[in-house]
């Protein structure tokens, strides 16, 4: 009978007649996986778009509670992270089993900071009160207060996480110079003010966040995954798919953070 | 077995060393940087087409080279440009139509609503 | 043939409960959800049998107000997400792709597995919403209501949606890549079946529309329970921008729902027409271009939701460039009629009754896609009749005629000729009676999704009742033809209609579990070449 393909490699299905059959499919199957979670972000900048347009001064203000500064970290965390999982599909092509575990773990160890600077910032938004919803009643979204309200009502201060405009000539973005983020002669230019609909920004900062972070946890765990088969010697030279798949995930979700980081905090 | 080493033949002929992926690492940074620059400026309206078509170009080169678009069969490329371009239509109507009306209420704090 | 009866193929070859419920088979899992979906519509007509008992007096008599509504709710979320969308795809697409397409299986079999697996998830989710007291949002979840004020269990009915929506995009995905890389060899892509281009336009648009509606769902979940207002006006939301995305994907849904039917007639008119089928090549690639269209038309959903005039007409023109590719399907089956020598089967009955209705109805969508009538008709009886003269008398007509047509492939039986065309034409009259009065109704201004309505119009839903309880008997009496059928001696044969294409003329029925004895090399002409007895005449069949 055809179908019994007796010098096919043992992880070759049996319903596919050769592995460039299988894995010219899988790979086909895993970017069409792709082509979806982009449809699937796109629901989300396209909230982002839409309340763009109507709020543009809440997306300014609000940014101005975001640090570029942990936002570029972050970016350049991302992106290394994606250049050991490259390295780590090399690793692979090579039949290095340990380089493969060696280059994963790097990743992961990336991904890790990545989240750890992301519960700081999370973190300094529950300090500043800027958490919309009934999440934490206690601390409820407070656009009002002011850097001595905080501080008056006993949360940490986190100047840091200030971006600050020149007192002079307040409203004009041009005036922002190198190295205004932590100095004392500046103002945050939307103290007072409330900017219509700056809940509707820091929901969007969250979901789009917190969805991006999500992508991530799960990778975590799938780095998990593919060391121990790894280590138990699944892969060879001529297979290794789950690297190379895992690599395309993981790309995908540095390219999310790609978008990400300038939509939200830089403009 | 001829079609595993055919296998193997496409992926060397086109191999970036790992001087090639420090290259595209590299230039991503610069285009990071770039774009953390440009926020400085004040293009009025162009702010966001700036930072989006930086973003565009990051988000090609990880496509094409860390993620081996540019080896890959066509159907790929179109794969990942079809979900892109879905995207661009939704944002597109998304974005040009939302003028037609001014969000009237005012917003209110969460816990005023007493709910 | 006695050889026949006890010959191994994929139903009997192991029966065991784990064999079934861990099987990797496609034509397993294709019967699994056959079995599942049938389950639902059954929960999906009983809310309708009880509101539409309701609607037979104007007031309220039988059913409290928030219990109607909880019924229309559940009837449209039952039916849209758990009946039509897998229907024709996840029942029939899983069952006969493979076999179309000479090969043993689907591209991620295992992944098959999980769909189904996925698909239940989301029913028992969204019929836990029911249990626990209902959702009465209506199944398109407008906001504010459904994120804020609804009674009921909302979060766990989009929770419901939303993980069959996975299930929806995996089938998608594996249908793809199957269609891609798996055709048996001589088998280009103008040779396939045209049921073979319906679900690959079917399963890019299950791709790429899909996760927008997961994202909507989560957004309400996270709106409802963490209290973020993203779609609330009370914190700056905008309802909106819930409509916009909802229907980004919803509106693609409905060719997701009726694509698969158009390539189950197209096989039919041409096995009953004894003909080629006219027009190969529009009736294929209209299919992609009904898919692609399909994507930019949405906004016909919010023509009196506060969208602007001129994005009102772009939709506009753009649902009615959509209806192009339609028609000339429509035009090419008639035409393939023309001069053919035509069997009235079962099948070809639903076959032509799904061309005047899905006409009725398609025709009517352009009534609506029209900015200013649509004005007077939105939200009115007119579109609920619209789209049921789509979706029931299009797409349920089109899953009836499959069934009856592959019937004999999936299970070696064939049904009792005489009882299947007696509730063909049943089902045929009661539907035109439960739906034609309800044009009238809209046009004259009932709203939808009332639960009272003045007293003139009462003879109108009386007779909408009247044709609900035909169908209702029509759908009975089909259930039971078609259960007491695989009762009956398995001697359908290999291809008792004398149809062209690698499922009849090379697999039995019931097929084997490798689909194939052999694998299958295609040396056809054309599709459809019902000139060439030989390739698909049996011996000591009639023709």
């Amino acid at each position: 009978m055809s179908h019994e393909n007796t010098d096919a490699p043992p992880y070759q299905q049996h319903f596919f007649e050769n592995m460039q059959q299988q894995n010219q499919a899988t790979m086909f199957g895993i970017w069409l996986f792709m082509a979806q979670e982009i449809l699937f972000f796109g629901g989300l900048f396209g909230a982002y778009t839409w309340y763009r347009i109507n709020y543009p001064e809440a997306y300014e203000a609000g940014s101005s509670w975001l640090d570029p500064k942990l936002g570029l970290l972050n970016t350049v965390v991302l992106i290394a992270s994606s250049l050991t999982v490259v390295f780590s599909v090399h690793a692979a092509r090579q039949g290095r089993k340990n380089g493969i575990i060696l280059w994963l773990v790097a990743t992961l160890i990336l991904g890790g900071v990545f989240m750890g600077i992301k519960t700081v910032e999370y973190g300094a938004k529950y300090d500043h009160s800027l958490i919309p919803g009934k999440i934490f009643p206690e601390n409820p979204f407070n656009w009002h207060g002011t850097k001595e309200q905080v501080e008056a009502a006993g949360h940490a201060d986190h100047s840091t996480g200030l971006k600050y405009y020149d007192k002079a000539s307040e409203g004009t973005k041009g005036n922002i110079k190198p190295g205004a983020w932590a100095s004392d002669t500046y103002v945050k230019k939307t103290q007072v003010a409330e900017p219509k609909g700056i809940q509707i920004y820091y929901c969007l900062y969250f979901a789009m966040t917190g969805m991006h972070a999500l992508h991530m946890i799960i990778g975590a765990g799938i780095i998990i995954w593919i060391c121990i088969l790894a280590h138990r010697g699944r892969f060879n030279k001529e297979y290794y798919p789950h690297v190379e798949y895992f690599g395309l995930y993981w790309h995908f979700v540095d390219i999310v953070w790609i978008f990400l980081f300038p939509l939200l905090y830089l403009i | 077995m001829s079609e595993h080493n055919e296998h193997n033949e496409e992926h060397d002929d086109h191999e970036h060393g790992v001087g090639g992926y420090v290259i595209v690492f590299v230039a991503l940074m610069v285009l990071s940087i770039i774009t953390v620059m440009a926020s400085y400026v004040d293009f009025g309206p162009l702010n966001i087409v700036v930072a989006v078509f930086i973003a565009v170009v990051k988000a090609a080169i990880v496509l094409t080279f860390f993620m081996h678009l540019k080896e890959s069969p066509k159907i790929i490329t179109a794969c990942a440009v079809a979900g892109f371009l879905f995207v661009a239509v939704m944002l597109s109507f998304l974005g040009a139509d939302n003028k037609g009306y001014e969000i009237e209420t005012v917003p209110q704090a969460w816990s005023e609503l007493g709910w | 043939m006695s050889e026949a009866v006890t010959a191994k193929n994929y139903l009997n070859h192991e029966s065991t409960i784990k064999s079934w419920l861990l099987t990797v088979d496609h034509k397993r899992i294709g019967v699994m959800y056959l079995i599942s979906i049938i389950v639902f519509f059954t929960i999906g007509s009983f809310a309708a049998a009880l509101f539409r008992l309701e609607l037979m007096t104007p007031d309220a008599n039988i059913l409290q107000h928030e219990t109607y509504n909880k019924l229309f709710t559940m009837h449209g979320v039952v039916m849209i997400f758990f009946f039509l969308v897998p229907s024709v795809p996840a029942v029939l697409g899983n069952f006969l792709l493979p076999l179309m397409l000479g090969t043993k299986d689907v591209a991620f079999p295992r992944l098959n597995l999980a769909s189904w697996y996925l698909f239940m998830t989301g029913g028992m989710l969204a019929l836990g919403a029911v249990i626990l007291g209902g959702i009465d949002t209506g199944w398109t979840f407008y906001t504010p209501y459904s994120s804020t004020y609804a009674n009921g269990n909302v979060i766990m009915a989009a929770f419901g949606v939303f993980v069959t929506g996975f299930s929806s995009i995996l089938t998608g995905l594996n249908f793809v890549v199957t269609i891609h890389k798996m055709r048996a060899p001589g088998l280009n892509w103008f040779k396939l079946p045209l049921f073979v281009w319906a679900q690959y336009a079917t399963s890019i648009i299950m791709v790429l529309g899909t996760p927008v509606i997961a994202i909507t769902m989560v957004l309400i979940i996270l709106e409802r329970g963490l209290g973020i207002g993203i779609f609330n006006p009370a914190l700056g939301g905008d309802p909106v921008l819930f409509q916009h995305l909802f229907w980004f994907y919803s509106h693609p849904a409905v060719y997701i729902m009726i694509l698969p039917g158009f390539g189950v007639i197209s096989e039919v008119i041409a096995c009953f027409s004894r003909k080629r089928i006219f027009g190969y090549e529009f009736i294929a690639l209209s299919s992609l271009a009904i898919a692609f269209i399909g994507f930019f038309v949405w906004g016909h959903h919010l023509f009196v939701s506060s969208q602007s005039i001129y994005a009102g007409m772009i939709f506009s023109i753009l649902s009615f460039t959509v209806g192009i590719p339609t028609a000339i399907k429509i035009f090419n089956w008639v035409a393939t009629l023309y001069g053919g020598s035509i069997k009235m089967t079962t099948p070809m009955i639903y076959a032509l009754g799904f061309i005047g209705l899905f006409l009725v109805g398609g025709l009517t969508g352009l009534y609506l896609a029209t900015l200013a009538i649509d004005v007077h008709l939105h939200d009115t009886y007119f579109v609920v009749a619209h789209f049921h003269y789509v979706m029931v008398g299009g797409m349920v007509f089109a899953w009836l005629c499959g069934l009856h047509f592959w019937w004999p492939k999936m299970f070696g039986v064939m049904y009792n000729e005489a009882a299947a065309k007696v509730a063909a034409i049943t089902i045929f009259i009661g539907f035109n009676l439960t739906f034609f009065p309800q044009f009238i109704l809209g046009y004259m201004g009932m709203p939808r999704r009332y639960h009272t309505y003045p007293e003139e119009w009462q003879v109108l839903h009386v007779l909408s009742t009247a044709g609900a309880t035909v169908l209702a008997f029509g759908f009975t009496v089909f259930f039971i033809t078609m259960f007491v059928s695989l009762f009956g001696k398995k001697d359908a044969g290999r291809n008792p209609w004398q149809a062209t294409g690698l499922e009849w003329t090379h697999a039995d029925s019931p097929p084997d579990p490798h689909n194939f004895l052999e694998d299958p090399k295609v040396t056809i002409r054309y599709a459809y070449d019902y000139e060439d007895e030989s390739l698909y005449a049996e011996e000591g069949k009639e023709g």
